[in-house]
């Protein structure tokens, strides 16, 4: 069965009214959460700063994978395995994983002491422990219910083998 | 491995009472209703329609291994959440993971977690319906899984949705919600605790009286 590697954003879920609840951008697209329900899709998820969580995703077909791909803000980030490097990306495409890291909130700075000048360098594991190596669970829905006032510390993820076992069961 | 391994907790047999009784405390949640004994189950006890009752066994797991459940009473309109993990209930920090059904969507339902507070559910959705009579359960092996179980009143367990691989939450107790509503919704035979670890297979230990003496040697 394919599986792939995503980075996916959180929207707002309305689980209850008393509660405000958010909710993996799958959860949001009628066709393609059906698709990845039919197709005997499953999937883990280890959330990560920024209100996204880094997703592995198995299913049947590879149609299901390119459907969830196409979901907004979700970037496939590779289906490669952990101890593979991503020395086969273009240089534009390590910018852009390199500038996706960024986007989470994490310091220029500290990715590039982490991952070094070269991302292409480091292997999957390496990347995607980084990726989820710190997280900020905390936070309030705005009073337009559809964005996010992120809230509480920035804590550092002390359980990085998270990544292989996710990796392991799918 | 078998889903559950424990007993009912409480069957809620009893006279009808505006309280559970001293085994259990509440509620989990900032701005819960207390829910009651009625008819030998247990109901809301008012009916603000957005609100839930909610309460937790007073007794908390002790080991990384846990399970809770219920047992869907009369159906009514209203939601149930059955919680494992419980930890500072009624603070407003509330931490627990939650097999939960959504408000607007009867049917649906997922796992969510608790943290500090902020909900977020855990993978997708999925949809089991139900019928008075049926079971619903939730399992935790702490830091590896937490995985949602059903039972039609006449079928046997299976796992609904998938399973998820949160690793944050530790210890707390038990509990439950109902969502207020007066049109008799009710939750029945709540059980859970520490996983009971199946029972080992005897040792199997080698038949040596079917060996001459001479091939067995101290070693």
């Amino acid at each position: 069965m394919p599986s792939a590697w995503f980075l996916m954003p959180f929207k707002v879920f309305e689980q209850r009214p008393d509660r405000d609840t958010r909710a993996l951008e799958i959860n949001f697209d009628p066709v393609v959460l059906d698709a990845y329900r039919t197709d005997g899709g499953e999937m883990r998820q280890i959330e990560c700063r920024g209100n996204h969580a880094l997703i592995k995703l198995r299913a049947f077909t590879q149609d299901t994978l390119d459907k969830v791909a196409g979901l907004p803000g979700t970037t496939r980030i590779t289906t490669k395995q952990l101890n593979e490097t991503l020395s086969d990306l273009t240089p534009a495409q390590k910018t852009a994983l390199r500038n996706l890291i960024v986007g989470l909130g994490y310091a220029l700075a500290d990715v590039q002491a982490a991952l070094g000048p070269d991302i292409g360098n480091r292997t999957v594991r390496e990347v995607l422990r980084y990726i989820v190596s710190q997280d900020q669970p905390g936070f309030t829905v705005n009073p337009d219910r559809t964005t996010f006032t992120m809230k509480g510390p920035i804590i550092d993820n002390t359980d990085l083998l998270i990544v292989d076992a996710v990796d392991a069961a799918l | 491995m078998a889903f559950p391994t424990t007993s009912v907790l409480d069957t809620f047999t009893r006279a009808d009472n505006a309280s559970l009784g001293a085994n259990w405390a509440g509620p989990v949640f900032v701005g819960n209703f207390a829910p009651r004994i009625v008819g030998n189950q247990v109901g809301p006890d008012t009916d603000s329609g957005n609100s839930y009752a909610s309460r937790y066994w007073l007794t908390p797991v002790a080991t990384g291994q846990y399970e809770a459940g219920l047992t869907m009473g009369t159906v009514g309109s209203a939601r149930r959440e059955i919680y494992t993990n419980i930890g500072s209930p009624a603070s407003g920090s509330e931490n627990l993971y939650a097999l939960a059904e959504t408000f607007g969507v009867q049917f649906e339902w997922g796992i969510y977690r608790y943290l500090t507070g902020s909900s977020t559910l855990m993978g997708a959705t999925f949809t089991q319906s139900y019928a008075s009579g049926d079971k619903f359960g939730l399992e935790v092996v702490e830091s590896i899984s937490q995985k949602a179980y059903y039972k039609a009143a006449a079928g046997s367990w299976a796992q609904v949705g998938t399973t998820q691989s949160d690793s944050t939450l530790f210890g707390g107790s038990l509990g439950f919600a109902i969502q207020e509503n007066l049109a008799a919704p009710r939750i029945d035979d709540f059980f859970g605790g520490d996983s009971v670890a199946a029972t080992p297979a005897p040792a199997v230990r080698p038949d040596y009286s079917r060996f001459p003496k001479s091939v067995l040697r101290r070693t």
